[in-house]
């Protein structure tokens, strides 16, 4: 019996079916707000979901040249690592398995479709794949590790290294973000950097690498990998919600989700509102920022925590 | 990993928006050495209006290219007049001068948009053209068309601006004067657009003279052309404005120079629309135009537009040759390209205000 | 404006053999014939001498006498100079030596009246398909 709850967990709530179209629902989210601002008027409710089903039809072309055996397996890897990341992410107050040290995993999870995206570039012969590829590994270091930092302050604060744990620590609204501001906003700051959005769309800027790594991909490849975009945005701002925003307050109990539910909207928001507000960086004044900048900021957080 | 590679952007690339083709050579984020082919937009306009009368060639200059299409129909009637010693009404003269500066600022915001495109600030774009929707309102309004007017004829104007029109213009050019402050506080004020476009493509005086850059461009590397100023053609003797220029010659200052010349274009407009006086919209011009030869340089959102006619006394140019501003930017533009980043690239091709269908003709 | 006499003195030396007229025309350019053995040394003068600006542009025509190329100056006023050649295998010495500036005008008008230049760096067409094999168009008669 237990076990078709786990699996329904798995494949329903909070797992795939949920992270699939909650994504789509964020990227709505997202497309709307950004729109909004820029004095557009944005797609209606259906329009990723719409996209993702068009793209799913259309036809599929690689360049000679391309390693074909790879290349469709980059996109399904990518997919398949964040929908697991998403398993260990609390929506709400429910989780679908929860351990110590999930933190890192999940953190390793999210990673992977990262490098499948640098890799993804470099076995097309596109010389914007290429460029794009090496940009985006570069982007990968500049700002995992302040991600990671962020991420990393909480545990040591709150001594423990499962999501579900640090949110358990934080009931009471002795959220982790009046704790440690810093934290938040370098966490946040790298994870901007991760999912490659404004000002930090450098690996797939448009008007230099055309699309960067995704450049020859086409069809059904370009769906997954733009659903993958999509899910890891919303598995990586479940992750941040959850362990510096509260997540879902367990003192709500039922209520718990549509709170968390709120936080994760405004979270989204606030992506949105930078994406509009800044041009993109270069990649040299990316990694002057993620190096000289952040990571000593991290570092003397991780202090502040070890001492708290 | 970080050998050489070329790089083609074009023709066909999101970063142009008209088919040319620049080849970068990399070794790993910096250029090494640029080429630049041209000629995929090639129509022989100049040897088309060898076929055609003088009117219907008036039509033809109008779709040399989209953006500064009235300047090149100004500048193609002043030539002719010029041959046929026609005396333009001073009405005609200010009603030039009007679409000339709508066209001077519609051109500049479209910049704006172009450049903050190519940088990734997708929100200056969409201001940047909203706004710039304003100008193109008002010239739908005057002449039944965004972006291709048919104004001028041989002789003078087609369009006339009636007292209720003329409050109306000035309404809306008061609200794209209220606008203005949002594009100066992104050049003053912001640090990512600052970041990508200070000290980016510095174009000096001395590449000024030697390639004949003119234009914003020129301006903006401190040198003082401006043929409104130099050279005054229709009304521009009896306004007041001042010639913006900048001393740094990079991609900001590129954006100081256009900006503070939005700025001065509204000042002219009001001017115009104000002191319009009366009289005819135009004289009537002969078929056949004397015999003889006729230079006549205009000042376009680009810069420096020459024109040079030569008639044999028939009803058709012997010779017709537009010589467009962007051309001079094309020939720095591969050398200005060794030496950056490939992330600056976009920003300085972006910003030259290349305009390729005017060019190739 | 152009200084006339100023300018006059400047081509009396530096056209000792075929004495250049200076005609001011309805459009209120200048336009001085010169040959094109002493086109270089007039370029050079004009650029050392007076307020030289840039070269605006190079027009080719052909007319019944042959072919006639301008050299559009800007020196604060519109000067432009004639040099004529004949319509066989015309040939031209190339400014670009002097004016980085002028090559692509060049370019053109080598492309679309075949005229030579000599000294010209990269004489590829500009304008017109690489495979162009017909006539340089706009040599072309009327409805050819």
């Amino acid at each position: 019996m237990a076990f078709i709850v786990r699996l329904a967990q798995m494949l329903i709530f909070p797992g795939a079916l949920y992270l699939i179209l909650g994504s789509l629902f964020i990227m709505w989210l997202d497309r709307l707000l950004v729109a909004r601002w820029q004095a557009r008027v944005g797609p209606p409710w259906y329009q990723p979901l719409a996209d993702l089903i068009k793209l799913l039809s259309k036809e599929d072309i690689s360049p000679t040249g391309t390693d074909e055996r790879i290349a469709a397996l980059l996109p399904l890897l990518s997919l398949a690592a964040a929908l697991t990341a998403g398993l260990y992410v609390p929506v709400g107050n429910t989780v679908v398995h929860s351990f110590e040290g999930d933190l890192i995993v999940v953190a390793f999870l999210l990673s992977v479709p990262t490098l499948a995206y640098f890799l993804a570039g470099w076995v097309t012969p596109s010389v914007y794949g290429v460029m794009g590829g090496n940009r985006s590994l570069l982007q990968y270091f500049s700002y995992e590790v302040p991600l990671l930092m962020g991420l990393v302050v909480p545990a040591v604060y709150s001594r423990s290294w499962s999501i579900m744990g640090l949110v358990d620590a934080q009931h009471g609204y002795r959220w982790h973000l009046f704790v440690f501001p810093l934290g938040f906003v370098i966490a946040t700051i790298g994870l901007i950097g991760k999912l490659k959005r404004v000002p930090f769309d450098i690996p797939h800027a448009k008007s230099e690498m055309v699309a960067g790594p995704l450049t020859e991909y086409s069809g059904r490849k370009l769906a997954l990998w733009k659903l993958t975009v999509a899910v890891q945005t919303l598995v990586g701002i479940n992750q941040l919600v959850a362990v510096y925003l509260g997540g879902a307050d367990r003192l709500w109990g039922h209520w718990g989700l549509i709170i968390y539910a709120l936080k994760v909207i405004l979270f989204m928001g606030g992506l949105a509102l930078i994406q509009v507000l800044y041009a993109r960086m270069r990649i040299d004044q990316m990694a002057r920022i993620g190096w000289r900048a952040l990571v000593p900021l991290g570092i003397v957080q991780l202090l502040v925590a070890i001492w708290l | 990993m970080m050998g050489r590679m070329t790089i083609p952007i074009g023709p066909q690339h999101p970063l142009l928006k008209e088919p040319y083709s620049v080849s970068l050579e990399m070794s790993g984020e910096q250029v090494v050495a640029a080429s630049l082919r041209v000629g995929y937009v090639h129509r022989g306009i100049e040897q088309l209006a060898q076929r055609r009368s003088y009117v219907q060639n008036l039509y033809l200059v109008e779709r040399v290219c989209g953006i500064c299409s009235h300047v090149h129909t100004t500048t193609y009637c002043q030539a002719v007049e010029r041959l046929a010693d026609l005396q333009i009404p001073e009405r005609a003269a200010y009603i030039r001068v009007l679409l000339c500066e709508l066209e001077r600022i519609h051109s500049h915001l479209l910049w704006l948009g172009v450049l903050a495109e190519a940088i990734g600030f997708t929100t200056i774009f969409m201001y940047a053209w909203r706004d710039r929707e304003i100008i193109l309102d008002i010239m739908d309004a005057l002449t039944g068309g965004r972006v291709s007017h048919a104004a001028n004829v041989i002789g003078g104007v087609r369009v006339d601006v009636t007292p209720p029109q003329a409050e109306w213009l000035g309404g809306r050019l008061d609200e794209l004067a209220g606008q203005m402050y949002l594009f100066e506080s992104l050049l003053h004020d912001d640090r990512s657009f600052q970041g990508r476009t200070q000290g980016v493509g510095v174009i000096d005086a001395e590449m000024v003279h030697s390639f004949g850059v003119v234009g914003p461009l020129a301006r903006a590397s401190g040198c003082r052309m401006d043929l409104r100023r130099d050279a005054p053609y229709a009304a521009y003797s009896r306004l007041d404005f001042q010639v913006v220029t900048a001393s740094a010659g990079d991609v900001w200052s590129l954006a100081e120079v256009r900006l503070g010349e939005i700025r001065q274009s509204i000042s002219l407009c009001r001017q115009v629309l104000d002191g319009l006086p009366e009289g005819d919209l135009a004289v009537k011009a002969p078929r056949r135009i004397p015999a003889g030869e006729a230079v006549v340089r205009c000042e376009a959102p680009r810069g420096e537009l020459l024109y040079y006619i030569r008639s044999d006394g028939s009803e058709r140019p012997a010779r017709l040759k537009i010589r467009t501003p962007t051309l001079p930017a094309l020939m720095v533009l591969p050398r200005l390209l060794p030496g950056l980043e490939a992330a600056d690239v976009a920003p300085v091709i972006a910003g030259t205000d290349l305009c390729i269908a005017c060019s190739d003709r | 404006m152009i200084d006339l006499e100023a300018l006059r003195e400047l081509l009396l030396g530096c056209c000792p053999a075929a004495i250049p007229s200076i005609q001011v025309g309805v459009d209120g350019e200048t336009y001085v014939d010169i040959s094109q053995d002493d086109l270089l040394g007039v370029v050079y003068a004009l650029m050392q001498t007076t307020n030289w600006h840039h070269l605006s542009a190079i027009t080719g025509s052909a007319d019944e006498e042959g072919l006639q190329v301008l050299y559009h100056v800007w020196l604060g006023a519109g000067l432009s100079l004639r040099v004529r050649c004949g319509q066989e295998a015309p040939r031209l010495p190339s400014l670009v030596p002097l004016i980085p500036g002028a090559d692509w005008y060049e370019r053109e008008a080598h492309d679309l009246l075949g005229i030579e230049f000599s000294g010209h760096p990269n004489l590829k067409p500009l304008l017109l398909p690489d495979k162009w094999d017909g006539p340089p168009p706009l040599l072309a008669k009327d409805g050819a």
